[in-house]
């Protein structure tokens, strides 16, 4: 069972919304004609008119508004006004300015679900169509690689998952997670003007610290094809002392950056826009030399001496340069002995510079 | 393609029947193929040969690659062996504390969860494509396996 889901299908929902958008314009004009002046309320008659409502009707979308975070005051004389809006991705908000073609154009929004991953695979097996995103304000079981657990407190954070129907065997699929977080390190960039970089092979790093996490889930249908749910946690809003104690030494968010908070809204709507054009990309594969070339120079892992750790190495790891980012994502690294080796998976910390 | 990318293509065409391949792609030619003397492997040690290998201009189709649910070979004709679908690290189990998918034994519906194989953080969950029971488990879990490389085999009922 899902848990209930802000959808904008909802018929009261759908009111609440058309409600919503009117308080919004007459706020943006009356500010825009009389220089953010006094009069921005609108008459209940007037929204009752223009939406053919009743007053009931208009109440019930009034109160639904600001259960779900709108500040809304009403004077009797002179009808509603729009205060403020949550910087929540409800689904209407992020359409409205969205600039996808696909990604994103189906959206759902959850107050709490155990794990956003977990909710699209649900409906990918259900049918769902690519380019589903399902956004949670609060996981309460976000899930990391292998069963760690992903921390992700509501507000602070973007947790989605977005689902695709890659139409390339699943042997070229892997890159993607490369591909994946030098989308949200360019959107980074571009928005905040952060030196935001990739570890190999997915984690998106500022100063070294990781501000992103990407887990890649991948499953046949039972049609034969396979889908692919990728999901993203931002930290976002993480004020000074908010991060974990166990991951604070490790882990940074926007707002520690950049120190101020950020709106998730317009963050997650850029976010989509790049990676929408990378899924873009990725389905030509002519396209995939110039994806790898920009992976490689988003990369902070390649050039530096690296340990790789996994389950078949020894507990100490394999320790060498990272020289080089392989066209299928593979990271080769050589060791001081001259010995090279390729990984394909694994954990890799990069050795402080002296 | 680089040094690499031939070895791995070597090791795969040794778990088949192709004798002969021949690659063109962008201005890159490759030509492979098997001893005709009953030996029938491209060995490591015969690699100072594929830089000297004739190349038939006139051929460019590539070999058609085996899919990933190969029949079982000889007298065992009749398991079906699951191949892993690419390069990455074997997994018995949905995380490190969770029961393995399948134990040997365990008898399995299509479209039933087997393993995971992770490439790059990406998991990817194999399944079962076919009813049957598990004979063998080829892999240690944990462990890096190949593209191609077997890694059940099962029964079909």
């Amino acid at each position: 069972m899902l848990p209930a889901a802000m959808v904008p299908g909802d018929r009261d929902r759908k009111k609440a919304v058309k409600v919503l958008s009117l308080l919004r314009r007459a706020a943006e004009v009356s500010g825009w004609a009389r220089g953010g002046g006094s009069d921005r309320y609108l008459p209940a008659k007037e929204i009752c008119r223009s939406l053919s409502l009743d007053p009931e009707a208009l109440y019930k979308a009034i109160a639904s508004l600001r259960g779900l975070g709108y500040e809304i005051e009403e004077d009797a004389g002179r009808g509603f006004r729009l205060l403020s809006s949550p910087d929540i991705p409800y689904p209407w908000e992020l359409a409205a300015g969205l600039s996808t073609r696909w990604l994103g154009r189906t959206a759902m929004f959850f107050p709490e679900v155990t794990s956003t991953n977990e909710i699209v695979l649900q409906l990918a097996r259900e049918g769902a169509p690519a380019g589903l995103v399902v956004v949670a304000e609060r996981q309460t079981a976000g899930r990391g690689r292998r069963g760690r657990e992903w921390l992700s407190p509501a507000q602070q954070g973007l947790w989605f998952s977005l689902l695709l129907r890659p139409a390339l065997p699943p042997e070229k699929i892997p890159p993607l997670a490369l591909h994946t977080a030098g989308a949200v390190a360019l959107t980074i960039r571009e928005l905040y003007q952060l030196n935001a970089e990739v570890k190999w092979p997915n984690d998106v790093m500022i100063g070294g610290r990781k501000v992103c996490g990407i887990l890649m889930e991948m499953r046949a249908d039972a049609g034969g094809g396979r889908h692919l749910v990728i999901g993203i946690g931002v930290n976002v809003n993480m004020a000074p002392g908010e991060l974990p104690p166990e991951i604070e030494a490790t882990a940074t968010s926007l707002r520690l950056e950049l120190k101020q908070p950020v709106c998730r809204l317009p963050l997650l709507q850029n976010l989509l826009v790049n990676l929408e054009r990378c899924y873009d990309q990725f389905a030509d594969e002519s396209k995939h030399a110039d994806l790898m070339d920009l992976a490689r120079r988003l990369s902070c892992t390649l050039g530096r001496e690296v340990v790789v750790r996994g389950t078949d190495l020894a507990p100490a790891g394999f320790a060498g340069q990272a020289v080089a980012i392989e066209a299928d994502g593979s990271l080769k690294v050589e060791a001081a002995s001259g010995e090279v080796r390729w990984f394909h998976a694994g954990d890799v910390s990069v050795r402080p510079e002296r | 393609m680089n040094l690499r990318e031939i070895k791995e293509l070597i090791k795969m065409l040794n778990g088949t029947d192709i004798v002969e391949l021949n690659l063109e792609k962008e201005g890159f030619r490759l030509s492979l193929k098997k001893r005709a003397d009953g030996g029938g492997h491209i060995r490591e040690t015969d690699y100072p040969a594929i830089g000297a290998a004739a190349v038939d201009a006139a051929k460019s189709e590539m070999t058609r690659i085996p899919s990933p649910v190969a029949e079982g070979e000889d007298d065992d004709s009749n398991y079906t062996t699951i191949v892993a679908p690419m390069v990455g690290t074997f997994y018995r189990a949905p995380s490190p504390d969770a029961p393995p998918y399948v134990n040997p034994g365990d008898e399995v519906e299509v479209g039933q969860p087997l393993c995971i194989i992770e490439a790059m953080k990406l998991m990817n969950e194999i399944e079962s494509e076919v009813k049957g029971r598990i004979v063998e488990i080829l892999v240690e879990n944990a462990q890096p396996v190949e593209y191609g490389q077997p890694l059940f085999i099962i029964e079909p009922l």
